[in-house]
């Protein structure tokens, strides 16, 4: 058991950050933010727990997205809310920054935000894992249930629709 | 604007982060081990706006048991002693009508809540019982008692309620029926101190 909790410890502490962030983008509050995020981490050990060793950690980060996925999905579901990139930027960051920074930084935030929030959900999904959470296009099209190749291709087209955006 | 520098704007996002203690919290939460207790919803222990509330009650009960407990010097101390206990005890009132409102809608309780909350209401009777001997302050020292009970009523409830829910074994049984007796005679304290120990009790 102990063996199991180091490796879990090990998948909590390199996605922890991301599947945050994934949510965090997706709802209105950090508060939520941390209820799913726990969730997400909750399911993903029970299941680690009772598949280990077949477990393959390598596939930790395709779960554990899918999961967030679900419960963000679930989340809406139980709110009967529509499901978009939150724009709302006042409870933002846990930043420690000058309030120069922090006011250019916030400004770029929220444009940003809000052009993403306006792509289809899937586009909003890719775009957050490849260049938000750094995930490559193989790991993204595990989660997502696609070909590599149609990754690449929605995310050449993603990116051209959000430029748009902000022009 | 290029790929490279809309690409550069959409990484800003990874400023983006959970609060360190919630994240060194969750890890604890998640791999503690599991024979914790039957009821334990480690969620609602994450939750800041109950720990904030918590730890502002057990704060305001400070300050007011130290004002009371504290002998006073002349006459002029006492009237000021007794605007403060005034004030601080109106604190205190607040608080726990706040974190009566937040039990209610958290739907659930967890044992480390439960034992919170028991320990709240135990100090918080202190406090009230020590306002009662100063008439000016009596009738406000009852409003925080009516506070105290609802916070003791709610946390039994829900915790009754969470048992009832759960798989007991034999003694957990015979605890939640005492806890279920307590509640319905109107002794709050004791149903929560007997729920607390079925959630326990192995």
């Amino acid at each position: 058991m102990k063996k199991f909790k180091k490796q879990f410890e090990r998948i909590y502490e390199k996605y922890v950050d991301k599947i945050y962030r994934f949510v965090f983008l997706k709802v209105s509050s950090s508060e939520i933010a941390e209820d799913l995020t726990s969730q997400v981490f909750l399911r993903g050990w029970d299941k680690f727990k009772k598949q280990n060793p077949t477990f393959q950690i390598q596939n930790a980060s395709a779960y554990l997205f899918q999961i967030a996925r679900s419960e963000i999905a679930n989340h809406y579901r139980e709110k009967s809310k529509i499901q978009t990139i939150s724009t709302e930027s006042k409870e933002l960051f846990d930043l420690q920054l000058n309030p120069e920074e922090s006011q250019s930084l916030t400004s770029d935030f929220i444009e940003i935000r809000k052009a993403i929030s306006l792509l289809p959900e899937e586009s909003q999904n890719m775009i957050v894992l490849r260049y938000v959470n750094g995930l490559s296009n193989r790991e993204i099209a595990k989660i997502l249930d696609k070909s590599e190749g149609a990754i690449r291709v929605a995310l050449h087209r993603s990116l051209k629709e959000l430029r748009e955006r902000l022009l | 604007m290029t790929n490279w520098q809309l690409i550069s704007k959409i990484k800003k996002l990874r400023k983006i982060k959970p609060r360190k203690d919630w994240v060194v919290l969750l890890k604890e939460r998640l791999l503690e081990e599991e024979d914790t207790s039957l009821v334990f919803d480690w969620n609602l222990i994450l939750k800041p706006i109950f720990v904030f509330s918590v730890i502002g009650i057990m704060i305001t009960a400070g300050i007011v048991f130290i004002s009371l407990t504290k002998p006073s010097q002349d006459n002029i101390s006492v009237n000021s002693q007794t605007e403060n206990l005034n004030v601080a005890l109106k604190n205190l009132g607040n608080e726990l009508a706040k974190t009566n409102a937040i039990i209610k809608e958290l739907n659930g309780t967890s044992t480390n809540i439960m034992k919170n909350v028991a320990s709240t209401v135990e100090k918080g009777k202190i406090v009230v019982n020590e306002a009662k001997k100063y008439p000016i302050l009596a009738s406000l020292a009852d409003e925080v008692d009516n506070n105290l009970n609802e916070m003791a009523k709610e946390t039994a409830k829900q915790a009754i309620e969470s048992l009832k829910k759960s798989i007991l074994n034999e003694n957990q049984t015979v605890l939640l029926k005492e806890a279920e007796e307590y509640y319905n005679k109107g002794e709050y304290e004791n149903a929560l101190n007997e729920a607390i120990e079925a959630s326990q009790t192995k």
